[in-house]
């Protein structure tokens, strides 16, 4: 619980293309995340925002460019190391065994176990109270397929946040939520970036982003057009670059929103 | 298909006749019934045996294999299975209660398949160490052909040397 | 958590006790009903030649096809994976087919196992040339399934055009399987194999239970998808392609036993990993053991009655689902 530690450690991206399919989804991309941010990736369809989450979490390998954890590349990091310092919450939800819920948070403990290991109290522990963080304990013992898509979706959250790791990589974690566990799911993560972690989040609900991220990045055609504070990047003339929309940047009641007005052609 | 001495003797007539030597087929007919009948005048006790074949099958009655061990003197073992003109034997069965003499009807390497693996079986080749048992290939009695009076000769002769040369390879015959 | 633990071990204890129950019931049934001869040379002989390789591989043969479809509907998260679909056993035929067609079978002792070996290795390489190291698991089915029929067509295509009498009875050894008149010999070629085939695919356990949230995740819990996908085939090409060269290929087993168990270790693909091994060798040996006692002469083929045996504990899973999954 070194909180100084923690705020050292960054994730870098330095000069990132990649390319799917023969196809470049990502361009010349560099960000340095770390010490507790709470960061919203923004764009419009197809933009890459999975493709950087992806990146960032060592899943897809650029064909150019570096990631690094803390100094050191991503390739290079043991599998099981890595897994404990970054947790992805990918955006499919599918669970393919009738699993039950507690066991698939429990998957979130594997790096932390070494083969053929028992669950020890500490993983107990962190199971437990990401259960209670995502309010999924009512369901604990129910298999995963009888739940509804947004009970699930809290359970792969737990899933992810009893990985412990000081990196929550989560590709639209509110897709299909109701609005009080958006919400509650944005607080949590606000939590967990004051408690030095750092969340990187694909989201598609500007005002969301504007409301909780500290940092945002834009993203338009596989391309960053802006990284920075979220109020300097959630303005009218870049999201009208990156979305083709006129808005409205506004507050109500102390809550700042970004409202949609019309398409442009 | 013959499936006995008689059949056979027909199949040969008509082959002869086919051929135009009918006087040629009936002489070597009366051979053959000359040296069936020195072996059957011989036949006092009856001590049993079995015919084995690939995949564990074994002649029953109505077969050519049968009436040559009756011909010879054995009482065909399969007769008491109930198997009918052919069925199979389990191994372990053959093991168990195995016959005075064991014909192997096959060569371990007649057919290169899973299922004359029972031929090649090491109980069957410590069985063949122990008991008495000839090697009687198929030329002998595949196809119904006067042939088969050398094959009731061989089982004759291990009967009358009291299974003294047991396994004798039929092969060197065959090859004359 | 003794619940929990509970969960996990019953299911092993149960399993383990049946095969074993079915182990010395293989041991002490034959063509004549059960026991061993009177005489006790020729007992002797049954029990150490005939008997033993019998039981001993009939575990060793469930085993492999149990645990390896456990592994392969875990690893490609498909509930009709089965150790055929990956065209292993059509691979082991075909390779035992040729050795006959050739004639190599005949000059070199224990050729056919040897071919089948070989068959199966081939098809495994085949599969992971075609569908690659790390390709998704959808292309590896499709590869399965082109291996497995090109294999099943050449096969036919070989018996087809064999001189050999018996070619229809060789088909059906190959396609139905069977433990008859198997030997130690048998036992002593194929039981290093199965076990270390054995050994890799229950080493896949827990990286089995992190795919079920997918790929990507399953990676990001540190599961190395490349070196999993080795072991899931490796493992497979090794156990069941020694199953199927010494027996046939045995069908049903692999797809009927992780179905039947699933239910009873809460669908875990971990925990199905060791029920299942046990589950499959019972599953073959009382199979065999219903076959002698059914067919005493040994007409009536094991392939044939493991699914005959299996089809209505699957029929009532497929009833089991229908009343789970109603609203």
């Amino acid at each position: 619980m070194t909180a100084n530690a923690r705020e050292v450690l960054t994730l870098s991206a330095e000069s990132i293309r990649v390319s799917l399919g023969g196809r470049c989804v990502l361009e010349n991309f560099s960000t340095r995340i770390g010490g507790g941010e709470f960061v919203a990736v923004v764009g419009a369809n197809g933009a890459g925002k999975s493709t950087v989450l992806k990146a960032l979490a060592g899943l897809i390998t650029p064909d150019e460019g570096r990631v690094r954890l803390d100094g050191r590349l991503l390739p290079d990091i043991p599998a099981r190391e890595l897994a404990r310092a970054v947790a992805y919450l990918p955006q499919d939800r599918t669970v393919h065994w009738a699993l039950g819920a507690s066991r698939v948070v429990a998957l979130g403990r594997l790096p932390h176990r070494s083969f053929a290991a028992a669950e020890s109290a500490t993983d107990q522990a962190a199971i437990d109270a990401a259960m209670v963080r995502m309010d999924v304990m009512p369901f604990a013992q129910r298999p995963i397929v009888t739940l509804s898509g947004g009970e699930r979706a809290r359970v792969l959250v737990a899933r992810a946040l009893a990985q412990e790791a000081r990196f929550l990589i989560a590709d639209e974690p509110t897709a299909g939520l109701d609005p009080a566990h958006s919400l509650h799911l944005f607080e949590e993560f606000s939590r967990l970036a004051c408690d030095g972690n750092t969340v990187i989040t694909a989201i598609h609900d500007l005002s969301m982003a504007l409301r909780y991220a500290h940092r945002v990045i834009l993203l338009s055609g596989g391309r960053c057009i802006a990284d920075g504070p979220a109020a300097a990047v959630l303005n009218n003339d870049l999201l009208a670059q990156a979305f083709g929309i006129e808005t409205i940047v506004t507050t109500v009641g102390g809550i700042p929103i970004v409202l949609p007005t019309s398409a442009l052609t | 298909m013959a499936v006995d001495f008689d059949g056979m003797r027909a199949t040969l007539r008509q082959v002869a006749a086919a051929v135009g030597e009918v006087s040629r087929g009936e002489e070597v007919l009366r051979t053959f019934d000359d040296r069936l009948h020195a072996v059957r005048s011989t036949v006092q006790s009856r001590p049993t045996a079995i015919a084995y074949q690939v995949g564990s099958f074994v002649s029953g009655p109505e077969s050519l294999l049968d009436a040559a061990l009756t011909a010879a003197g054995y009482h065909n073992m399969a007769r008491d299975l109930a198997l009918g003109a052919g069925g199979r034997l389990p191994l372990e069965q053959l093991v168990t209660t195995p016959p005075d003499l064991l014909v192997l009807a096959n060569a371990p390497n007649d057919f290169r398949t899973v299922l004359a693996d029972n031929l090649r079986h090491p109980a069957l080749q410590q069985l063949m160490h122990k008991r008495p048992s000839v090697h009687l290939p198929m030329p002998y009695w595949m196809c119904a052909t006067p042939k088969i009076a050398d094959a009731v000769e061989i089982l004759a002769s291990m009967k009358a040397t009291g299974f003294a040369h047991a396994t004798t390879p039929a092969d060197e015959r065959l090859a004359q | 958590m003794t619940a929990g633990r509970w969960v996990a071990v019953a299911p092993v204890l149960t399993t383990a006790g049946l095969a074993i129950v079915a182990f010395f019931l293989s041991l002490w049934i034959g063509p004549e009903g059960w026991g061993l001869p009177d005489n006790p040379a020729a007992a002797q002989l049954v029990f150490t030649e005939i008997r033993v390789p019998r039981a001993v591989l009939g575990f060793l043969i469930g085993a492999a096809l149990g645990l390896s479809g456990a592994v392969l509907q875990g690893y490609l998260r498909n509930p009709l994976a089965e150790p055929g679909l990956l065209g292993i056993s059509g691979g082991a035929a075909l390779g035992a087919v040729m050795a006959i067609h050739s004639g190599l079978a005949g000059r070199i002792a224990m050729a056919l196992p040897m071919a089948g070996l070989a068959g199966a290795a081939a098809a495994a390489i085949a599969i992971v040339a075609l569908a690659g190291a790390t390709g998704s698991t959808t292309t590896l089915i499709l590869a399965g399934v082109a291996v497995s029929s090109v294999a099943g067509a050449l096969t036919s295509l070989a018996l087809n055009l064999s001189p050999n009498p018996f070619a229809s009875t060789e088909i059906m050894f190959w396609l139905m399987g069977s433990l008859t008149d198997r030997s130690l010999i048998h036992v002593w070629l194929a039981t290093p194999l199965i076990l270390i085939g054995i050994a890799m695919l229950l080493t896949t356990g827990r990286d089995l239970e992190a795919l079920s949230l997918g790929e990507d995740a399953a990676k990001n819990l540190g599961v190395d998808l490349t070196g999993l996908r080795f072991k899931v085939i490796a493992g497979s090409a090794l156990a069941v392609g020694a199953a199927t060269a010494v027996a046939g290929a045995i069908s049903f087993i692999g797809l009927i036993v992780p179905h039947v168990i699933r239910p009873f270790v809460g669908h875990s693909p971990q925990r199905l990993l060791l029920p299942c091994l046990f589950g499959g060798a019972a599953m073959v040996l009382f199979a065999d053991v219903l076959l002698r006692f059914l067919s005493p002469q040994g007409d009536l083929r094991l392939g044939v009655l493991s699914a005959l045996i299996g089809a209505p504990f699957f029929l009532w899973r497929v009833l089991a689902s229908r009343r789970e999954m109603a609203p």
